[in-house]
């Protein structure tokens, strides 16, 4: 495989290329999705191929293939610079990487069990027995599972000397139950953190303990109550707020974006470079932490599409502005002598872009469980779980809900409620949370279906989080 | 493009190689190219060719699958003998119904050479044109270019074999100055009837029409939606329409067959031959695409039947929508202003996404050119607005309905820009 590597970095090179890189990568995949007492999809693929990416004369050009052969590769590498030279006609600045030094190492996620040599006798009955137990429930009519087991193998290699292999597995189990009744549906999931372990994660005795205070919860969310219009204290969960940090901070903190580069289809940011240092984002407690070195995180890949390494950095400090997720490409943008390294493709065949890395929310400093937070907490709402979102192009104004929401009346949850939203605009948001959990609650949940670009890429993060207050929020019931 | 013959001959030993009582084997081939701008410059410009096979058998009812993107014989012979490793260790699936029998499609017209045949230099003269007519606007211009070109076909163990190629050309442009943006798009299976310098012209005038944009107090507004803004919310109830969910209980459309639910304007059907929009005459497993109306006159009166679920209620099958065909009148954008005496005029919508699936209730933000309508004529800029709003609210607060266009963002659609009254939105952005 070096061998073919090398072969498209020379004929990229003699074709006028002056940096070029290919990965060469198979992405296993099986999904397992049961629907009541039956497996609704079974499916198991592995897709192999290379992507060439070249810059002449400053400009981009990238081809990808599925035919992983010496003259497939040559075709392929000229293709990449024929279409680098098409891209000099609108060139405005030619594309400076910023440096990054080259080296041979590789990576491999550190696992116990391989998820694809498991029997998938074994995890399909997991699934269906826990569908069981849902459906064993009285109110229960309706139960489904999935999960996700991804492998992805590398090598990439550049014209800067960089050859770098790595092996990155993802696991992941959710599974969810619907009430029915009342012209209505409501339904109750559990999704505990997907992650980059193996199967090892998929914690069979933890997933069937739960399956009662699912199917309880499902069926009281059926017969909750309206909630009143108004502003409250909203208690957000880390499952919650792993979405919500993944919507307000995480694209809003692409550099790219930033720079007006994902207008065509994802928007932009209201935080630009001009803002760094200066912007007060969050609250002082606040702080986003970039982190793509985090054992077992879904971004944690050892060295991003650049060929850069995993780092950590702040995002957010103590409620300032002052960190991007960037690229070799537009890192230079912003004066940096180094790309945070968040450069990632989601396929052989696809370009890398800036991605969001692993992004967390920083724990309280003070000891602080959620119980005392509900008791400290006069009139408001707590939320569970991941729900409606939408946001809007500059990521600003965004919307949300949830899996599950109980009211707080004077430091007390008084029952549960349905069709919560709760509607802010980012920075007066997080400059609203007064409180914070402390680390034992924090909880690295993540994200497996991150869509960006054109076309569009599917990626993965992790977004930890303890559970926060946020005071005096825009909270309604869906209608 | 792989020929039809090349593949029948991988599929049909792709099935010799299976024990299995059902071999069904699908296999697509694909060549893309994007050309990206922003900021009125090419950032981003790639290329793809693809190709893959996905084998499905059962052993009785047990299932499995698997795929792969290697065609020699021991590939082939490799991914059949892990769908029968899976299926043998599957639980029964009790929905799963034998192959289709072979039978006869219709034709439809979805494929042209020119549109595969697109060269980056092609699209880069496209953008070219389109960066040009930017700067001398004065306004920065992010958008792409995009051609695709497709082959599938289908075989199975019961003899049937259908094979398809389809081409799309899509242009997207969003003009921007430094307290607005406008956004307009072209769509065809056929590159040649993209035309760069009308959609970045509409593009430009949005923009250009929404400089000083004013503040609106959230609230019920008469909107005049566009295509795209239709297309959008139109997509959502094209995704809701599945029966076995509606009668079970947990869908907006439960307890709703056969009864009015929109506007008597309202017909909202799918055809693959439609001229216009044209799409495949077969569904994946080689199933043909019946022609439907779902919503007719006003009246649902069909849902989406898988085949099982067709079989179990007696239901003919229709399929999920391939395309989105709602009927119009010739009234453009402008007429359709005219006879609004206060509202907002809508260039489209983004992240829309459920807040209640059972009233198929929406949130969405406005983007690209928000205007304000008074008197039948649109009087100045708006900034943007996220709305909270039911689709099945929206088609039954339909007051008038314009001449359909096409706009391909989720599935092919030819939609009119519509009026709807009582348009809910609930809450203001900062631009």
């Amino acid at each position: 495989m070096k061998d073919l590597a090398q072969l498209a970095l020379d004929v990229a090179s003699s074709s006028g290329a002056e940096y070029a890189d290919i990965r060469i990568i198979t992405h296993r995949r099986q999904g397992i999705s049961t629907e009541d007492h039956r497996v609704s999809q079974l499916t198991d693929s592995e897709d192999t191929g290379f992507g060439v990416r070249v810059l002449v004369n400053g400009a981009w050009g990238f081809a990808g293939s599925g035919n992983v052969t010496a003259d497939e590769i040559k075709r392929v590498a000229l293709k990449a610079v024929e279409i680098a030279k098409a891209s000099r006609r609108a060139l405005i600045k030619p594309v400076r990487l910023v440096p990054e030094p080259a080296r041979v190492a590789s990576f491999r996620t550190p696992y116990q069990i391989d998820p694809f040599e498991v029997d998938v006798d074994r995890k399909v009955g997991l699934l269906l027995e826990i569908n069981r137990r849902l459906l064993s429930h009285a109110g229960i009519k309706k139960a489904v599972g999935h999960m996700t087991l991804r492998k992805d193998q590398k090598l990439f290699a550049n014209t800067e000397g960089s050859v770098l292999e790595s092996e990155v597995v993802t696991t992941g189990v959710e599974y969810r139950a619907w009430a029915i009744g009342n012209n209505d549906a409501k339904s109750r999931g559990y999704c505990p953190p997907p992650r980059t372990m193996g199967y090892e994660n998929i914690n069979e005795e933890d997933l069937l303990a739960n399956t009662d205070r699912v199917a309880q919860q499902a069926i009281e969310h059926l017969h909750a109550r309206e909630c009143p219009e108004g502003r409250r204290d909203l208690i957000l969960d880390p499952l919650n707020l792993a979405l919500t940090i993944h919507e307000s901070v995480g694209h809003a903190t692409e550099l790219d974006r930033a720079l007006g580069m994902e207008e065509s289809l994802a928007g932009r940011s209201f935080a630009t470079p001009d803002l760094l240092n200066r912007l007060q984002y969050g609250s002082e407690i606040v702080n986003f932490v970039a982190d793509n070195t985090l054992p077992h995180g879904l971004a944690t890949h050892g060295f991003d599409d650049d060929g850069v390494e995993g780092q950590r950095w702040y995002i957010v400090k103590d409620g300032v502005f002052v960190g991007y997720g960037t690229s070799r490409e537009v890192a230079g943008e912003i004066g940096l002598q180094r790309s945070t390294g968040t450069c990632r493709a989601d396929h052989w065949g696809s370009i890398p872009i800036v991605r969001i890395p692993n992004l967390s929310l920083m724990p309280g400093k003070e000891p602080l469980t959620l119980e005392e937070l509900i008791s400290d907490t006069k009139d408001g709402v707590y939320i569970e779980g991941m729900g409606s979102f939408s946001i809007d192009q500059m990521r600003c104004n965004f919307q949300f809900g949830g899996d599950a929401f109980w009211e707080i009346k004077n430091g007390k949850i008084t029952g549960m409620l349905k069709n919560v939203i709760y509607q802010s605009i980012t920075t007066e948001f997080w400059n609203s949370c007064d409180a914070i959990c402390d680390e034992r609650f924090w909880v690295p949940n993540g994200v497996l279906n991150c869509g960006k670009g054109d076309p569009m890429q599917i990626s993965q993060m992790t977004h930890g989080a303890a559970p926060a207050r946020f005071r005096n929020i825009k909270v309604g019931s869906a209608r | 493009m792989m020929r039809s013959d090349e593949a029948k001959s991988i599929l049909t030993k792709a099935i010799s190689f299976s024990k299995a009582d059902h071999c069904e084997a699908f296999l697509y081939a694909s060549s893309e190219g994007s050309t990206r701008i922003a900021n009125n410059a090419i950032t981003q410009n790639v290329a793809k060719d693809d190709m893959g096979l996905s084998v499905r058998v059962a052993f009785g009812n047990r299932v499995g699958s698997a795929s792969t993107n290697k065609f020699t014989d021991e590939a082939l012979r490799a991914v059949v003998e892990r769908a029968e490793q899976l299926a043998r260790l599957a639980q029964p699936d009790t929905e799963y119904l034998p192959p289709p029998e072979p039978t006869e499609y219709r034709q439809s017209v979805c494929y042209f050479e020119a549109t595969a045949e697109t060269s980056p230099e092609q699209r880069a003269d496209a953008v070219c044109k389109a960066i040009s007519m930017a700067s001398k606007a004065n306004v920065r211009l992010a958008g792409s270019f995009a051609t695709y070109g497709s082959f599938y076909a289908v075989a199975n163990s019961n003899g049937l074999f259908a094979h398809t190629s389809e081409t799309s050309a899509r242009m997207v442009v969003t003009a921007m100055t430094d307290d607005s943006s406008g956004w307009a798009e072209a769509w065809s299976r056929d590159v040649k009837q993209i035309d760069p310098e009308s959609t970045t012209q509409r593009a430009i005038e949005k923009a250009l029409a929404a400089r000083n944009p004013r503040e609106l107090e959230p609230g019920p507004y008469t909107a005049v939606l566009e295509p795209a803004a239709v297309a959008e919310m139109l997509a959502f109830v094209c995704w809701a329409l599945d029966a076995k969910a509606a009668h079970e209980g947990r869908s907006a459309f439960s307890g709703k067959e056969g009864q009015r639910i929109a506007a008597e304007s309202v017909t909202l059907r799918s055809s693959p031959t439609d001229p216009l929009c044209p799409t495949s005459t077969f569904f994946g497993d080689g199933m043909p695409v019946p022609d439907v109306a779902w919503i007719d006159r006003g009246v649902l009166s069909n849902l989406s039947y898988s085949r099982f679920w067709a079989q179990k209620t007696g239901h003919p099958f229709t399929g999920q929508p391939v395309n989105i065909i709602m009927d119009g009148t010739d009234a453009s954008v402008e007429e359709l202003v005219s006879g609004v005496e206060k509202g907002v005029l809508v260039t489209r919508f983004w992240y829309i996404r459920h807040v209640d699936p059972m009233r198929l209730l929406l949130t969405g933000m406005t983007r690209d050119g928000l205007y304000w309508i008074e008197g039948g004529k649109v009087q100045y800029p708006l900034k943007n607005l996220r709305f909270n709003e039911s689709a099945i609210d929206m088609l039954a607060q339909v007051e008038a309905i314009g001449k359909p266009s096409l706009t391909g963002d989720y599935i092919p659609a030819l939609v009119p820009p519509i009026v709807v009254r009582d348009f809910s939105f609930s809450s203001k952005t900062l631009f």
